[in-house]
């Protein structure tokens, strides 16, 4: 399915560009002003809480976070701006918006999209399959005889732990359960599965949304080109 | 008329019937026969394969087990770390007046010895560097009469050393008497200068002094000569005589938060570098260590070993494994391949004759290939078990 949203990088190209069709209107009212640009940063995914023995140790339960390389260099902080050109800001970000490019995010409020209804009916394919289920019971009594307890009796998070020490034993040993569970790659398996089967039934929308999503980046790609940006960033 | 043929002589004849008729044809002939036999060859071979590979001699299989066996399955700890040098401490002389350069005269020690307070450490320029307490505050020089906590300190460590003296705080005669016989002991005598009570007596009377430069001190009194310049070296402008090993070099392996807690005070741990190995027990656990942004280091605990001396193959910086001996029960025991899964339920084809009995397992614990069976009264050592 992630094929089918902006990658992390796509993302940052988009955002970064319209950024820039931002700060062309602020110019048109007169006022100076320049994308921050810098690095972006992506969390880990979490669905089914930690799955990493190396990022258990390390993190925790805390989200191992990825730099995503920048299209601009970072931009020193800017002085604060005249209450004009915060209004001018303000009403270019109305304006301009999304500048028509698709808000092709996974996990956005209320999404309609033909992919967020295939994950979200795939979540609760997976929530009732009995490997899925058989798996589940399997790490919720191995957690319960380590002494963890649930944050909820659906979720896959623990209650608050006292130190940093402590959320990662905490975290070890989630992950050591999965692992004599059947493998904490399991639930996203089962997922993907069922992702795969509905994919194919919606194949001819899903080819509709990667042009859409291969034209709206390419599209970003020559705002940031028109202004200045060189191909070897993009 | 004859035709000219039939005119021919006898002898034309004959050339005639013995001349010989070009063969060419023959090469194309003996290619296409070695080419039809390779090929018929060939094609004899494809059905001797054929006829070979019968359906039912392809579909046949022949089963493969693995005995069941009771042993001991070892999740075996491993962590990496190195070895961290150890601290040191220079000993140093400083040049007193009279004295134009420091040469060492004699040293007192060697390399691996031990050096504590009281003894002697080397003779330099002909006065001896005698070791002192670390207690002592050393900052002057101490004459006839002078009091201090430095002469209370010195008449202690005097005493300390076997030249009872009481710890009065003012460097009187005993205390006088006390130092010298200390540095008789060491074999020279002890500085001293005129005594300021002679009261215009012709006899010019020498009272013992307490010369600050003539000792040293190791940081926790304790250490181990690692170098020591050897006698007629004309010492540096730092006035380096030895250097005093008071850290041993230790074993350093960070775990995290899990794998510490096979790794206690005491426990028994294996350190192999290369091909060296060491058999020793971990000395301390740090305190929980959270990793810093940009360090590669997991957050967890050191583990500290101690190294002891001559172990060949570590060296100061050396990387190396260190592995937890942890004992575990015997259990029954199957190659891990023969664990299969249905529905998250874990289970085994146990061989019973010609056929198999499928029985439901529990896994305990798995490491090398082998999986610990929780006890089932379905299987027994020596059973044998399907492999896939």
């Amino acid at each position: 399915m992630s094929s089918y949203w902006y990658s992390d990088r796509e993302n940052l190209i988009v955002n970064t560009a319209v950024a820039f069709l931002i700060y062309d209107c602020v110019e048109d009212a007169g006022f100076g002003g320049a994308p921050r640009g810098g690095a972006g940063k992506a969390l880990q995914d979490r669905s089914y809480g930690q799955w990493s023995r190396a990022l258990a140790a390390r993190n925790g339960f805390s989200p191992e976070i990825r730099k995503i390389p920048g299209v601009l260099d970072a931009q020193p902080e800017r002085s604060p701006v005249t209450a004009r050109q915060q209004e001018a800001e303000t009403k270019c970000y109305n304006s301009v918006g999304r500048a028509g490019f698709p808000e092709l995010l996974e996990g956005l409020a209320v999404d309609q999209s033909v992919q967020n209804r295939i994950v979200q009916t795939s979540l609760a394919l997976t929530d009732r399959d009995p490997d899925y289920l058989s798996y589940r019971r399997a790490w919720e009594d191995c957690v319960a005889a380590k002494g963890l307890k649930l944050a909820g009796s659906d979720s896959w998070s623990f209650q608050g732990a006292a130190s940093k020490e402590e959320e990662v034993r905490m975290a070890l040993l989630d992950v050591e359960c999965k692992d004599s569970s059947g493998g904490a790659q399991l639930p996203y398996d089962i997922l993907a599965q069922y992702e795969a089967a509905q994919m194919k039934d919606h194949q001819a929308e899903l080819n509709e949304v990667a042009s859409q999503k291969a034209a709206s980046v390419e599209r970003a790609k020559q705002v940031l080109r028109d202004h200045g940006v060189a191909d070897a960033k993009l | 008329m004859p035709s000219s043929e039939t005119m021919q002589n006898p002898e034309t004849q004959l050339n005639s019937a013995m001349r010989r008729i070009p063969r060419w044809w023959l090469l194309p002939c003996v290619l296409v026969l070695v080419v039809g036999g390779l090929g018929a060859a060939y094609w004899a071979g494809i059905s001797a394969a054929e006829s070979a590979e019968s359906p039912q001699a392809s579909q046949q299989t022949v089963p493969v087990s693995a005995t069941v066996e009771r042993r001991a399955v070892i999740k075996q700890v491993v962590l990496s770390g190195k070895v961290v040098p150890g601290t040191q401490s220079a000993i140093k002389a400083a040049a007193s007046s009279g004295i134009a350069r420091l040469v060492v005269t004699s040293a007192a020690k060697s390399p691996g010895d031990e050096l504590l307070p009281g003894q002697l450490v080397a003779v330099v320029s002909g006065r001896p560097l005698l070791v002192m307490p670390s207690a002592v505050p050393l900052y002057r020089d101490i004459s006839p009469g002078q009091s201090g906590p430095d002469v209370k300190g010195l008449q202690e460590a005097l005493t300390n050393f076997g030249f009872p003296v009481p710890a009065s705080g003012v460097f009187d005669h005993g205390t006088q008497l006390a130092l010298s016989n200390w540095y008789l002991a060491a074999g020279s005598k002890a500085p001293t200068e005129v005594a300021a009570d002679n009261h215009g007596d012709d006899t010019n009377t020498s009272a013992v002094i307490f010369r600050w430069q003539e000792f040293v001190q190791i940081p926790g009194d304790v250490g181990k000569i690692a170098t020591i310049a050897q006698p007629g070296t004309v010492l540096g402008e730092d006035g380096i005589v030895a250097n005093v090993t008071i850290a041993p070099d230790t074993i350093v392996a960070r775990a995290d938060v899990l794998q510490a807690e096979s790794f206690p005070v005491g426990a028994a741990v294996t350190v192999r570098a290369g091909s060296a190995t060491l058999d020793t027990k971990v000395a301390g656990v740090s305190a929980f260590i959270a990793g810093g942004k940009d360090s590669s280091d997991i957050p967890g605990k050191d583990i500290t070993l101690p190294l002891t001396a001559g172990s060949a193959g570590f060296s100061a910086g050396q990387t190396l494994t260190v592995t937890a001996i942890t004992a575990a029960p015997e259990t029954l025991a199957v190659p891990l391949i023969a664990i299969r899964q249905e529905r998250g339920s874990a289970f085994v084809e146990v061989e019973a004759g010609p056929d198999v009995r499928r029985v439901d397992v529990s896994v305990t614990g798995q490491a090398d290939g082998w999986a610990a069976l929780a006890d089932v009264p379905s299987i027994a050592e020596g059973d044998h078990v399907r492999l896939p």
